[in-house]
C-alpha cells in the first residue's frame, strides 16, 4: 500500500506524463503559418480573374484539407473526441471562406485587386487561429481525465 | 473524474504500468514507439508490461501498416479497454483517497 507522500508523488508523475504526451502534439509555428497561407491563397485564387489561377483552387483546397487531417506532430497519438470539434470548426471555417470568396467576387468586381489583400489577411489570421485552436483542443484532450 | 469506486489494483500499481495506463487514459490509442519514448524505457521492457496489462484485459493492441514507411514494419497501436479504464480510475481514486485529495489532482 502507498503512503500519503508516495501517493502524491505517483499522482504528480501521472500529471507529468500527460503533460509530456501533450507536449508531443504541439505544432511548430510554420505549420500554423502554412494553414494560414493556404487559407489566404484560397481567397485570392477564388477571386482571381485568370482561369489558370482559379484552376489551382482545388489543389490548394486539397493541400489545406491534408494539412488539417495530417498535422506533422500528431502521428502516433490517436484521440477520440478531437475529431468532432475540430472537424466542425474546420467545416465552419470552410463555409465562412466560401462566403468571403462569394462576397469579394460580388463587391470587388469593379474595384482594385489590391483591395483583396484585406480578406486574404483575414483568411490568413483565421486559418492560423483555427490551427492553434485545433492544437489546443488536442492537448486539452490528452491532459484531461475522462 | 467519474464517481467510481476507489480500489487499489496490483496490476496497475507497478510504476511503469501505472504510467502506461495514465497515458492511455487520455487518448483513444497510442503508438508503441511514442509510448516507449515518452516513458523512456526499452522495447523489451515496454512489451513485458504491455503483456501483463493485456493479460489482465486492460489493453488491446493492433498492428497496422505505416503510411510513412516503405518497409514491411507495422505500427503497433495500443488502446485501453473499458475494463482497463475502470481499473485505472478506481486505482487513481484510491490514490486520491490516500492523499485526501478528492477534488482530482489530474483534472485540468
Amino acid at each position: 500500500m502507498e503512503s500519503n507522500t508516495s501517493a502524491r508523488e505517483t499522482l504528480a508523475a501521472l500529471d507529468a506524463d500527460r503533460a509530456a504526451l501533450a507536449e508531443r502534439t504541439r505544432m511548430p509555428a510554420w505549420y500554423h503559418a502554412l494553414v494560414g497561407v493556404t487559407a489566404a491563397a484560397l481567397v485570392l485564387l477564388g477571386v482571381a480573374p485568370d482561369t489558370w489561377t482559379s484552376n489551382l483552387m482545388p489543389v490548394v483546397l486539397l493541400a489545406w484539407i491534408g494539412l488539417m487531417l495530417y498535422p506533422p506532430r500528431r502521428s502516433g497519438i490517436g484521440t477520440s473526441s478531437w475529431s468532432l470539434p475540430v472537424l466542425l470548426l474546420a467545416l465552419g471555417f470552410l463555409i465562412a471562406l466560401i462566403l468571403v470568396i462569394v462576397l469579394v467576387n460580388v463587391i470587388a468586381v469593379e474595384t482594385s485587386l489590391w483591395w483583396l489583400i484585406v480578406p486574404a489577411l483575414l483568411a490568413f489570421g483565421a486559418g492560423w487561429l483555427l490551427s492553434v485552436t485545433s492544437e489546443r483542443t488536442v492537448r486539452r484532450e490528452v491532459t484531461r481525465e475522462r | 473524474m467519474s464517481a467510481e469506486q476507489a480500489a487499489f489494483d496490483e496490476t496497475i500499481h507497478a510504476p511503469v504500468r501505472l504510467r502506461i495506463s495514465g497515458m492511455l487514459r487520455g487518448v483513444e490509442k497510442i503508438d508503441f514507439a511514442v509510448l516507449r519514448d515518452t516513458i523512456g524505457i526499452s522495447d523489451a521492457t515496454l512489451s513485458k508490461h504491455l503483456k501483463v496489462l493485456g493479460d489482465a484485459g486492460y489493453i488491446t493492441t493492433s498492428k497496422v501498416r505505416s503510411a510513412t514507411r516503405n518497409d514491411a514494419r507495422r505500427l503497433t497501436w495500443i488502446s485501453q479497454t473499458a475494463t482497463g479504464r475502470a481499473a485505472f480510475d478506481a486505482h487513481v481514486a484510491e490514490l486520491r483517497r490516500i492523499t485526501g485529495d478528492l477534488g482530482g489532482a489530474l483534472d485540468q
